[in-house]
């Protein structure tokens, strides 16, 4: 049998494309949630000056979020989108809204109290959204939301990381969300006064900071 | 006179709670999807269901000692467009806690118990751009081991919602797209409690 000796160089090359992570998370943090959303006068008939908010539990979030949902609840809220008006494209059906303005924020909550209630705002909603610590904080610079007649739809907005304690330093178009949205014409489940579910991921690209790990962990990994 | 008065202001009471109350259940799940090549070919997605202790799962799970993977096959392509009709699909979920599903090995999606399996008869998937759509279907629950904690009248016509994603931060090596989505039952399932009719009397009294 022929040992392979491994020198210092050889050794970081190794651990390097050991870790490196697949495309799918390399340098990017990802959050996994589902919610509703709703629009002041309703979705349907989106009209100038509306605002809409999606108030949204995190089912999966990367390590460097810093919350371990086995512990705590991580909860995603984004309000402030105001819309620009609802366009339909005759041809194909979609109708399309675009918003200005809006934020998208991240808490981490060790009571586990969402709770989104009916017709909101109400008396849960936006509160059990937003307590606990600010994790990530963003500001929209554009936000699309695209609809179907059948119910079907989706969003997705580009946004700059403002604050929050995964955030190691502010950035401009690091994060990016995106959802598949469901209307009343889909059956999915849709609490009283809220226009459509959400199920969405968002994307948080450079601005987290690295695991830290000493030598004793990392040789533990091979041992 | 008074104790009709009150069994009446009691079925009020539950018939208010029943409409006010709402509770969300689903089995969300994050999976990786296969298309065909074209019209004919079947397309087939493998998942894990993540809910954790985040949201209600329509039956009770014990995430913490097991895992639970969704498996779609069979989902044949009948039109194909912006707008695609898919038929035939089959369903099932999994609950295993001897391997870790690994989207590499489209195996390990499908060991374990079979709690829930079922037909996915139809279902439409809608691009919006080229690499963001949504899918909607329904799901008809026909047999697994966990069947039988869902009462008939409960098991047809879950709707099936996914996000479709081509983006390639979000696509594994060997698929064409993500689906971060859910299937759910349209009505809070709840669960079946016996009573005998002096217990049930006696919630009157």
């Amino acid at each position: 049998m022929k040992l392979v000796k491994f020198t210092a160089g050889s050794l970081l090359a190794l651990l390097l494309s050991t870790l490196s992570p697949s495309a799918a998370s390399a340098g990017i943090a990802i959050v996994d949630y589902v919610g509703f959303g709703w629009e002041t006068d309703g979705l349907a008939a989106s009209l100038p000056g509306d605002v809409f908010s999606v108030a949204n539990v995190v089912t999966q979030i990367d390590p460097r979020f810093g919350v371990n949902l086995g512990s705590a609840e991580a909860t995603l809220y984004i309000t402030g989108l105001t819309s620009q008006g609802a366009v339909t494209d005759p041809g194909t059906g979609v109708t399309t809204i675009t918003y200005t303005g809006g934020t998208l924020a991240i808490y981490g909550d060790a009571s586990r109290n969402h709770d989104w209630g009916t017709n909101p705002a109400n008396g849960t909603v936006p509160s059990t959204f937003t307590d606990g610590s600010l994790v990530f904080s963003g500001t929209f610079t554009s936000f699309t939301l695209s609809l179907l007649p059948s119910g079907a739809g989706i969003y997705e907005g580009l946004l700059n990381g403002t604050g929050g304690s995964a955030l190691a330093y502010p950035c401009s178009g690091c994060a990016y969300t995106f959802a598949g949205t469901f209307g009343a014409p889909t059956s999915a489940q849709i609490p009283a006064g809220y226009d459509v579910q959400v199920d969405g991921t968002l994307e948080l690209e450079g601005a987290v900071p690295a695991e830290t790990m000493n030598w004793g962990s990392l040789k533990q990994l091979y041992n | 006179m008074m104790k009709k008065t009150l069994i009446t202001l009691m079925l009020l009471g539950q018939a208010a709670l029943a409409t006010s109350a709402f509770a969300v259940q689903m089995f969300d799940f994050d999976a990786q999807a296969t298309m065909p090549a074209g019209v004919g070919g079947a397309a087939a997605a493998y998942g894990r269901i993540v809910n954790g202790q985040a949201v209600a799962t329509p039956i009770p799970l014990d995430f913490a000692n097991y895992e639970y993977t969704i498996v779609v096959t069979g989902l044949t392509l009948d039109v194909y467009g912006t707008t695609s009709f898919f038929s035939g699909g089959v369903v099932a979920i999994y609950q295993d806690s001897a391997t870790s599903s690994d989207w590499a090995s489209p195996a390990t999606f499908s060991d374990g118990t079979a709690i829930l399996t079922g037909t996915l008869a139809t279902f439409q998937r809608s691009m919006f751009t080229s690499t963001l759509g949504s899918g909607t279907g329904f799901v008809d629950w026909t047999g697994g081991s966990l069947l039988g904690q869902l009462a008939l009248e409960d098991r047809t016509g879950w709707p099936f919602l996914t996000s479709v994603s081509r983006t390639a931060s979000q696509v594994q090596a060997g698929y064409t797209e993500r689906w971060d989505g859910k299937v759910e039952p349209q009505q809070e399932v709840v669960a079946t409690e016996q009573l005998s009719w002096s217990e049930l009397k006696a919630g009157y009294r």
